[in-house]
């Protein structure tokens, strides 16, 4: 270890000036030796790089993540706060998007995470908010691998389904993902047309599904909901929103 | 702050197995952190990112966690600067441990890999780095040129130059 091996690494950094790196820059153009040293710690460099991302695919443990997302915030002592059920809800839904909850209830349902609203319909909603806000990550299995999600929705909720074809009404099925509400688990089906906009149809396991279908406002969003046996829907989009209902008669076939 | 300590677990982790070389400690110190994050919300200085703020608790943690380690085995109160020093790996199993979560950077003392992750991976300045270690801005420059060697070393040994 040398100064002249400190400010290679440096540069790798961008932390020397803007003299400084020219002037290093120059000493490599005529040193092959220093180029070489240069060139190695690119090398080591990018090890490390690719090790370090490596440790991010380790599964993170549940048991973390829910102290982590269970544990109280401090309250200031003049600052009486209100429950925050988004907060919970919101760390909730990226403590399963990071462990992977899916895997966990189907050994250990009872450990399903439990969330503070009892209403199903309401919690999807709020998870339709924040996903439906998401460009990249809008789903958890892409719809590349239809047949997997829907093997994989299927077990975990309980409820056989089809994948509905909703390109008549200029929407692309782009996946779904497995969500917790009522502390039971929920398939959800994302479809986004060309503007954008997403419409979700969503799934859980009941055993007394409404047989009637029922128009609700959910926290800015419209949403249908019905039943059949076994079941129950929803299906949430944009307020307004006039393809809502063809899509819950398609939903009720699948 | 709740929700985005979640999303930053899975890199909290990975500073925290950086120091700790091992799965279980780096859990432990994770979990520590962010309770120790939450339960002092009002201290975290919104002009500074979250996730400086809690590499900052959890280094701060270890370092005290080392601290009463080493006054456990009977060896006295030990530098601040010296204690990061103490964890080399000296066991097949430790080795083991750090190769199952670190991969070929478990070769590195933690006090290199936490500083090369700051900078090289998280893209912390230098003085953001030290800042959040605890240690001159010379000595994160200094750790980070020996790590790269280290494993530059280890490179030219894998493909036999």
């Amino acid at each position: 270890m040398n100064d002249l091996s400190m400010q290679l690494s440096a540069l790798l950094d961008g932390e020397l000036s803007t003299a400084e790196a020219e002037a290093l820059q120059q000493k490599m153009q005529a040193d092959p030796a220093l180029q070489a040293e240069y060139d190695r710690l690119v090398s080591a460099n990018n090890l490390a790089l690719a090790e370090f991302a490596a440790m991010l695919e380790q599964s993170l443990p549940l048991a973390l993540a829910r102290t982590v997302s269970q544990a109280p915030l401090a309250v200031p002592a003049n600052m009486p706060r209100a429950p925050r059920p988004w907060l919970q809800i919101a760390a909730a839904l990226a403590l399963a998007v990071l462990t992977g909850t899916g895997g966990y209830m189907a050994g250990q349902r009872q450990g399903a995470v439990q969330l503070a609203a009892a209403d199903w319909v309401a919690e999807v909603a709020t998870y339709h908010k924040v996903y439906a806000a998401q460009g990249r990550h809008l789903v958890e299995v892409p719809a590349s691998e239809s047949e997997h999600l829907v093997s994989w929705l299927s077990k975990e909720t309980g409820v056989p389904f089809t994948i509905p074809d909703l390109s008549a009404q200029g929407l692309t099925f782009e996946g779904g993902r497995l969500l917790v509400a009522a502390g039971q688990p929920v398939g959800q089906l994302m479809y986004r047309d060309a503007s954008g906009a997403v419409i979700a149809l969503c799934f859980i396991a009941s055993d007394k599904p409404a047989s009637e279908t029922v128009r609700r406002d959910l926290d800015g969003f419209d949403a249908l909901i019905w039943g059949k046996p076994g079941a129950r829907f929803i299906v949430i989009g944009p307020k307004g929103d006039d393809r809502l209902p063809e899509v819950a008669r398609i939903g009720q076939n699948i | 702050m709740q929700s985005e300590l979640v999303s930053l677990l899975p890199r909290l982790r990975r500073f925290a197995v950086s120091l700790t070389r091992n799965g279980p400690d780096a859990d432990d110190l994770v979990q520590e952190a962010c309770i120790k994050a939450m339960a002092n919300a009002q201290d975290w200085d919104r002009s500074q990112t979250l996730d400086r703020w809690v590499f900052r608790i959890l280094r701060n943690h270890w370092i005290s966690e080392l601290r009463k380690r080493q006054v456990r085995l009977g060896q006295g109160h030990v530098d601040v600067h010296e204690t990061e020093e103490l964890i080399t790996t000296t066991t097949a199993e430790h080795d083991l441990a750090a190769r199952q979560v670190m991969g070929r950077l478990a070769g590195l003392p933690p006090a290199f890999s936490s500083a090369l992750l700051l900078v090289a991976v998280e893209g912390y300045s230098y003085k953001e780095a030290a800042e959040i270690l605890g240690i001159p801005q010379g000595t994160v420059m200094s750790r980070i040129s020996r790590a790269r060697a280290l494993l530059a070393d280890q490179l030219s040994l894998v493909g036999g130059v």
